[in-house]
């Protein structure tokens, strides 16, 4: 769980303390700056069948095993096109991912990364194969499972923030903790801290339209983290910013990753920031066409 | 979900959407308003005409009259004879006269009824102004329908006691006719005048009639027209009017009007109470799609709400209790607003008529008890309208959202 601790010079980087040693590559600059070490790829493996794993996981356990699964959808017949058109969105794609491994899923607009996602979300079932989350089959979980699934293990970063405009700012990040039950009081104090240790406290009190896009979407990650999850995923949150919000926004995912050992999982079509995770999994027309790993998990390979 | 978080939700929707809420709140107010407003009229009416009967003792009133008075004239010794009869508790004849009414300088064709206290007590008047009782059954007083005072000129209610008018009674002399007799030649008539003051003002406006105590104008030997029998208890009315049946005098009863009354105003109520049900049903069904075509608008929303972990019973939950909420407070504000609005019109009727000195009567009277009931329905109707939204919360694809 991160929790807030004071004195970081930076305005851009979250203060998470962890268990971990260093702060990372922040800098405080807003752009980020890749280790000239992780610029040459480690392993490149290219899988099309069957998960690959990455030279740091040989034998570990993974948090999410993705299976052979396939998405088709059928569109509704129209007087242009009477002929029902059968679209695969996902073909046969099959990922394993690890505890605190930081994964870019890269690729095109229209390649079925968001579509990937919904299905790790279990907002989406594959038409076929199978989606396990530690250990469990997310076909087996009812509407109440994966609600659960959702709120307890995920976070997730929208390519819209998807903040609700009646809420105040606090009270959007504390919205997974009201779902969860926590008291009002009790999650307010959580939400604010959260906020605080994100140097985003000024924007408690203000309305999402108050906000910038920029300034949003930093919310939405802090909200994202609010029920301290096991995962973090986000869906192009760099969309529609400038390089240097979105600098500051992937600074602040990789700092989560490196800091707090968390899990995350982002979607990405911008090649500036495929030096950031371990592992890059290029998507293309719904296949993954090759998988690039950037640099081993530190907890893994130490 | 915590229901007070839900609730908190709904509230900060409503707060950030002020112009939505407040149209959402007047159309379930306004409906439930008139709703109660055709409700109490339909009650004020009810009590103002049938309810004045009912508490003045008609309904234990039996009148007895004669069906050829030329054969059989009511005179004092039926009188007594009726009152021997089983279950009659009294006896109260009435005599009716021709006459003519004068104030100032104008005139007027009247119809004029002599009667003891009891038989006056029990006549259907509804009293625009005054009272309804003599001080003797010898004084100079009248009880004037407002048709005769439209017809003498007399368009205030004030200062009637101090401005006397004449009444001339036609008292045909039986002595030269030697009995009863229904046609009675001119030149056996004879004319008495009395200056009498107006103490009270019936609500009738048709028919010139003047009402005075039996014994203002001595009768030598009195014809009645109607003797008026009270029965010990409204259930013997029936059984009295058997014995009146077998001395060959027919009989009317109020409480036969009046119930016919009463059922033909249940109808009334009932319908009243269908067309509430319906307008009830109608607000929610208002209610329901307004709230589904807002939920609709807040897809994302719920997207959001279920993407964060919301599960679907919490979705409709938050979208029953907004429903619900919404057609409380709604009804609450038009069942409430109506309710006083009508009382505020009966308190205006109330000045007015003070102001002319009349008699006041309350036009809206919804029984107190109809407003938890109403609400109450309208709850459980906002509850099932609330069914629809919620559902299709529930079941909104959030990844398309």
């Amino acid at each position: 769980m991160p929790v807030p601790i004071a004195n970081k010079e930076t305005t851009s980087t979250p203060t998470l303390s962890v268990t971990s040693d260093s702060m990372g590559a922040a800098t405080g600059t807003g752009k980020p700056v890749v280790p000239s070490a992780l610029k040459t790829p480690l392993q490149s493996t290219i899988s099309r069948a069957g998960a690959s794993i990455p030279t740091y996981a040989q034998g570990k356990k993974p948090f999410i095993e993705i299976q052979n699964i396939s998405k088709i959808v059928q569109a509704r017949p129209t007087r242009a096109e009477p002929a029902p058109k059968i679209t695969k969105i996902l073909d046969d794609v099959s990922l394993n991912i690890y505890p605190g491994e930081y994964i870019i899923i890269f690729g095109d607009s229209g390649s079925g990364k968001s579509m990937l996602l919904n299905h790790i979300l279990g907002l989406e079932r594959p038409s076929s194969g199978r989606i396990v989350v530690n250990g469990r089959d997310i076909a087996t979980m009812n509407e109440s499972d994966l609600a659960y699934f959702r709120l307890g293990t995920l976070g997730m970063v929208y390519q819209d923030t998807n903040s609700l405009d009646d809420l105040m700012v606090w009270q959007n990040v504390a919205l997974p903790a009201a779902i969860a039950g926590v008291t009002k009081d009790k999650r307010k104090q959580l939400a604010l801290r959260l906020l605080e240790s994100f140097r985003l406290e000024s924007l408690a009190d203000k309305y999402p339209q108050e906000l910038s896009h920029g300034q949003n979407k930093k919310t939405a990650i802090v909200r994202a983290l609010m029920n301290n999850p096991m995962m973090l995923i986000a869906d192009e949150p760099t969309a529609g910013l400038d390089t240097k919000a979105s600098d500051e926004i992937m600074e602040n995912i990789r700092f989560i990753n490196e800091q707090s050992n968390m899990t995350v999982v982002l979607v990405s079509n911008n090649p500036n920031y495929v030096y950031f995770p371990h592992r890059v999994v290029y998507l293309t027309d719904g296949k993954i066409s090759r998988i690039v790993e950037n640099r081993p998990l530190r907890s893994v390979a130490a | 979900m915590k229901l007070v978080d839900i609730v908190d939700l709904i509230w900060s929707t409503w707060k950030r959407n002020k112009a939505r809420t407040r149209l959402i709140l007047s159309i379930i107010s306004i409906s439930l308003g008139v709703i109660v407003l055709a409700l109490s009229l339909s009650f004020g009416l009810n009590d103002l005409t049938l309810g004045s009967l009912a508490h003045s003792g008609a309904l234990k009133a039996v009148d007895v009259s004669s069906p050829d008075p030329d054969v059989t004239p009511l005179t004092q010794k039926t009188a007594a004879q009726l009152q021997r009869l089983k279950n009659v508790q009294s006896v109260a004849p009435s005599i009716e006269l021709a006459g003519v009414a004068g104030y100032s300088k104008k005139t007027a064709d009247i119809n004029i009824t002599m009667g003891t206290e009891g038989y006056f007590k029990d006549e259907a008047w509804v009293m625009m102004a005054g009272k309804r009782t003599f001080s003797s059954v010898s004084a100079n007083e009248a009880i004037v329908t407002h048709a005769t005072l439209k017809a003498l000129g007399i368009n205030s209610f004030k200062n009637l006691e101090k401005n006397p008018i004449s009444v001339i009674f036609y008292i045909p002399d039986y002595d030269q006719t030697g009995g009863y007799r229904a046609a009675m030649p001119s030149a056996m008539v004879k004319k008495t005048a009395k200056k009498v003051k107006i103490i009270g003002v019936t609500s009738e406006n048709y028919y010139q009639q003047v009402f005075v105590p039996l014994k203002l104008v001595p009768i030598k030997q009195p014809y009645y027209s109607i003797v008026r029998l009270r029965a010990k208890s409204q259930s013997s009315v029936t059984d009295i009017r058997k014995q009146v049946a077998e001395l060959g005098l027919i009989s009317f009863s109020y409480g036969d009007a009046m119930s016919d009354a009463q059922t033909l105003q249940r109808g009334a109520q009932v319908s009243f109470l269908l067309l509430g049900f319906f307008a009830l049903l109608f607000t929610s069904m208002i209610a329901a799609s307004t709230i589904t075509i807002s939920m609709l608008e807040r897809a994302k929303e719920i997207a959001t709400l279920k993407k964060l972990g919301m599960t679907d019973k919490n979705m409709r939950r938050l979208y029953y209790s907004e429903t619900v909420f919404m057609i409380l407070i709604g009804s609450l504000i038009g069942v409430g607003g109506a309710y006083i609005l009508g009382w505020i019109f009966n308190l205006i009727l109330w000045i007015i008529a003070k102001s002319q000195g009349a008699v006041s009567h309350m036009i809206f009277g919804l029984p107190i008890y109809y407003i938890p009931i109403l609400i109450a329905l309208a709850v459980i109707f906002g509850f099932i309208a609330g069914l629809i939204p919620a559902k299709k919360a529930a079941r909104l694809n959030a990844a398309k959202n």
